[in-house]
């Protein structure tokens, strides 16, 4: 690519903008007709901007807004044509024009792979050689006669200060670049004189002289583009009218016929002379101008201002370029990186990688991030992140690191784009050859089979993104140097892969990942119908099982949450049993399941202890799959358990059997509650632990479950037992009979636990104990088995002789005898202590 | 005696001349600088071309006229402007840029505008 060519380009890219602005600038003139030409003519100034200058700066009120002109939107440049034309396989133009461009593209011949030098190159090399050809022929044109004029000038008499006359010219005009002077035909009259100069002098004070000229070097450039001299001559027609008015406003409307008058003499006696010359200031469309001049009003000032306005703000539109939307500020940048930091430690907290951010770009009002953070060992690659206009990471999709070849190249198909990311390396290895060579990258072209194409600047230390509006595949991508050298492309020597974004979840929009598998899994259970091996739905659906695979442990919460609702044994519950498996890899259990669900509370199982031997929290910190699994128990069951919970604390604590201390719920919630009852309810120890699965798992269960306890454990059985202590008075003693009967109308099982079977308590009239039976008394422990038949007895006999457990005769007064049999029943069921004991008073003297 | 033709200002050179022979060379290119505006060398090449052509004589950086004032006709043609200039022009460019000439009916009909327009 030559510098030539480029320069050819540039020039042909600035042409069509201008050519659109030209239009624009003709039609907004057809309004302002009525206003003071020299609003028309202030309105060439974008026109001549966008022909000289291939930047531009940026409004959302640019003109180029209306219509639909895809330019490249990188250093500021509208780039059409695009400056590798000739390197293309299938070259393309955009004029903004569907029609034009079909056109234009259609005459564009194709590249043949084959040949060495591609046709549109040697195109490209004729029709620049042509154009500047064209630029130097005009250039020495106006030399020339620039030349020329100024030799016949040489002999030009001074009239005045700055105002010469001669008879080598036709008309007067202005001349001079430094310091212009007037020149008039000789013998024009002094009254013409008068108007003629007033005329000139205006023209150098608004420096005309030198507009004109740059005008013209604009047009030599132009030459090619025939609306360009349109533009010239229409300008120049708003220049001279423009000055006539200026003219007429300084003198008044009375120097309207003298005025007209002396153009009139002057035109008359013209007679084809340097009229044309660009350079200078000739006469021209005399008529149009006298019949302007002769309709001279100084204009109202309301039509000044409303002219004012609407030229401003269309040589504004039309100067300015579309605004990118690509920019994005360094703190929107350091924003990106944060979040992208953030996400890697959360899904990734054991890669202590460096995080590198290639590139950010613009994604409508989202952003696409490429970054890497490589864990030092295993496969390298790169993520791009999409995140929205919030700076939330609603996506990703991984990218490959090049290896042998100097570039990688990713597409994810996206919203009607195509996005094409990957990476560069400063050298490339040839399989063939085995030869390494350095290769340098800077610029990027990428070629779809619909022959949509773009071309961009890179850097080789970022990584590129590039968004296409096409969703036409890849045929080919390119890398050059600055030179224009291919250093690489993707047919030969690279491989494009293709990915999906993948839903990246925040905490926030779990739904979002729930109707993505839930899509999945539909899909995947869609076909083949007949088949009763839910690997065949897999293997049919290995897009879509993989796309659930991708989320990886954010797959997880979903997947037990399933499974925690329980019945998971058919097609939909293997499809899910394999994909935990897959996504737990090592984490997962090694047993031989039924069903998966069967697998699943197995699983969950081994979890939970897991949990309660060590803690919640370092489980989570540790094992994210595992945590995700106790999160999922917890959230999942939360509600419930707050129900259950109030329920199981509410019968507890009816029966006095609620703990004493307040624990906090939170802490009940992850430990499960613990309570201690004061007695014995269950035969092997003191305490039931209710687990959070539990009351998870089925609350309602629960409930019921809790309400047996209630009825059956917690409140003493009824009228199993009846115990009757008979007293008879003897001398200095009391004789006590008491019996243990079964009125409960069946055989009933009971034990002692030791040899000790009953005990006496004897109080005083304060219930002071004076005498337990016990007291002096070992007894032997032992598991004593009984049985009473219904309404069978058994029954004890003892005598007190009013002695205290010191051995001192109790002092007269009233005393309470009790009796208490030890027994207990086999089940965990409790007796109703009262049916075990029996109570009488005495009178001692 | 033949009649010299001179262009304008090749008559207000000669005039200046006239009114002061013989002068010096020196002394002519400070005149005309003052009274025609020109420069040192268009005053020499003005000098030598109307020397050549016999009309002025330049001898020893001392300038008199070999002809008389009532000898030349002042010269108001535009033929030779025409000749030099005229062909140097691409048509379409004179056509594109300044539009037509005005014809002579043209020129009637835009003085009549004119004179109703301002009367």
């Amino acid at each position: 690519m030559s510098f030539l060519q480029d320069l050819f380009l540039t020039v042909v890219n600035m042409s069509i903008t201008a050519s659109y602005v030209a239009i624009g600038v003709i039609l907004v003139r057809l309004l302002l007709k009525k206003a003071p030409k020299v609003f028309s003519y202030i309105l060439w100034i974008p026109v001549l901007f966008r022909l000289v200058c291939p930047f531009s700066f940026d409004s959302a009120f640019s003109f180029f807004n209306l219509i639909n002109l895809n330019a490249k939107q990188g250093i500021g440049i509208s780039e059409l044509v695009p400056q590798n034309i000739g390197l293309m396989h299938t070259p393309a133009i955009q004029s903004g024009i569907g029609s034009i461009d079909s056109e234009a593209n259609a005459s564009l011949p194709s590249a043949i792979p084959v040949a060495s030098v591609n046709p549109m190159e040697i195109w490209m090399t004729v029709l620049s050689l042509i154009w500047i050809s064209g630029v130097i022929v005009l250039m020495i044109y106006g030399i020339i006669s620039y030349v020329k004029i100024k030799g016949k000038l040489q002999t030009a008499t001074r009239v005045e200060a700055d105002v010469f006359e001669t008879n080598a010219i036709g008309t007067a005009f202005v001349c001079g670049f430094i310091r212009p002077k007037i020149y008039v035909p000789a013998n024009i009259g002094d009254a013409n004189l008068s108007y003629i100069l007033e005329h000139e002098r205006t023209h150098i004070r608004r420096k005309d002289y030198l507009i004109k000229p740059i005008a013209f070097l604009a047009l030599i450039l132009h030459w090619f583009n025939p609306l360009m001299w349109l533009c010239f001559a229409l300008m120049s027609r708003d220049m001279e009218i423009s000055c006539d008015e200026s003219v007429l406003h300084r003198l008044g409307e009375g120097a309207k016929g003298g005025y007209s008058n002396s153009l009139l003499s002057l035109a008359v006696k013209r007679k084809g002379l340097l009229a044309a010359n660009p350079l200078a200031f000739g006469e021209s469309h005399v008529k149009t101008r006298i019949k302007n001049i002769l309709n001279f009003k100084k204009p109202a000032f309301w039509v000044i201002m409303v002219a004012v306005v609407a030229v401003c703000a269309a040589a504004i539109a039309f100067a300015a370029n579309p605004p990118k939307g690509g920019t994005i500020s360094e703190e929107d940048k350091r924003k990106l990186a944060d979040v992208v930091s953030e996400y890697y430690m959360k899904a990734d907290p054991a890669n202590k990688g460096t995080l590198k951010i290639y590139n950010i770009k613009k994604f409508g009002s989202s952003y696409l991030v490429l970054t890497q953070k490589y864990r030092g060992e295993g496969e390298s690659f790169s993520v791009l992140f999409l995140a929205d206009s919030g700076f939330n990471i609603v996506a990703k999709a991984p990218g490959d690191i090049p290896i042998s070849p100097c570039f990688s190249a990713n597409v994810v198909k996206y919203q009607g784009k195509s996005i094409v990311y990957g990476n560069f390396k400063n050298k490339k290895w040839n399989p063939q050859t085995d030869l390494v060579t350095d290769v340098q990258i800077d610029f990027i072209k990428i070629t779809f089979e619909d022959g949509t194409y773009v071309r961009e600047q890179v850097s080789m230390d970022k990584g590129y993104i590039v968004v296409v509006d096409t969703l036409s595949n890849i045929r080919n991508i390119e890398v050059y140097n600055s030179k224009g050298e291919l250093q690489s492309d993707l047919i030969n020597e690279s491989a494009c892969s293709e990915y999906d974004f993948i839903d990246v979840i925040g905490e926030k929009s779990s739904d979002r990942i729930t109707s993505l598998i839930e899509d999945k899994l539909a899909e995947i259970m869609s076909s083949p119908k007949n088949s009763s091996d839910p690997q065949e739905y897999i293997n049919a659906h290995q897009a879509e099982y993989n796309a659930i695979l991708a989320l990886e442990t954010q797959a997880l919460p979903y997947l037990f949450t399933e499974f925690e609702k329980g019945g998971q044994t058919g097609l939909k519950g293997y499809i899910m049993q394999n994909l935990c498996w897959d996504i737990l890899g090592e984490d997962n259990i090694q047993y031989a399941s039924k069903d998966p669900q069967d697998w699943y509370d197995t699983f969950k199982k081994h979890v939970q202890r897991i949990a309660a031997s060590s803690s919640v929290d370092s489980v989570k910190a540790n094992n994210p799959k595992y945590g995700a699994l106790l999160d999922v128990i917890n959230t999942h069951g939360k509600d419930a358990f707050h129900m259950g919970f109030e329920e199981v604390e509410e019968i507890l604590k009816g029966n006095s059997l609620w703990p004493s201390e307040d624990i906090n719920s939170a802490q009940k919630y992850k430990e499960g509650i613990k309570i201690e009852f004061d007695t014995d309810v269950k035969s092997d120890n003191k305490t039931i632990i209710i687990e959070p699965s539990q009351i998870i798992k089925a609350s309602p269960d629960f409930i019921e479950q809790i309400k047996q306890i209630k009825e059956e454990l917690l409140k003493p059985a009824a009228s199993l037992f009846a115990t009757v202590l008979d007293i008879t008075p003897k001398d200095e003693a009391i004789k006590l009979d008491f019996s243990l009967c079964n009125i409960s109308g069946e055989s009933l099982a009971f034990y002692f636990s030791s040899s000790q079977k009953f005990d006496i308590f004897i109080t005083d009239n304060n219930g002071m104990e004076v005498y337990r039976w016990s007291h002096d008394k070992g007894f032997a422990t032992a598991i004593i088995n009984t049985k009473l038949k219904k309404d069978e007895k058994l029954s004890f006999s003892e005598v007190w002789d009013y002695k205290d457990n010191k051995g001192n005769r109790v002092p007269p007064g009233k005393y309470t005898i009790t009796v208490k049999i030890l027994a207990k029943l086999e089940n965990t069921k409790i007796t109703n202590p009262d049916e075990l004991t029996a109570a009488k008073d005495i009178e001692v003297e | 005696m033949e009649k010299y033709k001179l262009f304008d200002a090749e008559y207000k050179f000669v005039s200046i001349i006239w009114d002061n022979e013989p002068i010096n060379s020196t002394e002519l290119v400070k005149l005309c600088a003052d009274k025609l505006g020109w420069k040192k060398s268009t005053t020499y090449t003005v000098l030598k071309k109307l020397c050549e052509r016999g009309i002025l004589q330049n001898v020893d950086a001392t300038v008199t006229a070999l002809v008389k004032r009532e000898d030349v006709q002042r010269y108001e043609s535009r033929a030779v402007l025409e000749k030099t200039f005229d062909g140097s022009l691409p048509k379409f460019l004179t056509a594109f840029l300044s539009g037509r000439k005005l014809s002579e009916q043209e020129a009637e009909e835009l003085k009549r505008i004119i004179e109703e327009a301002v009367k």
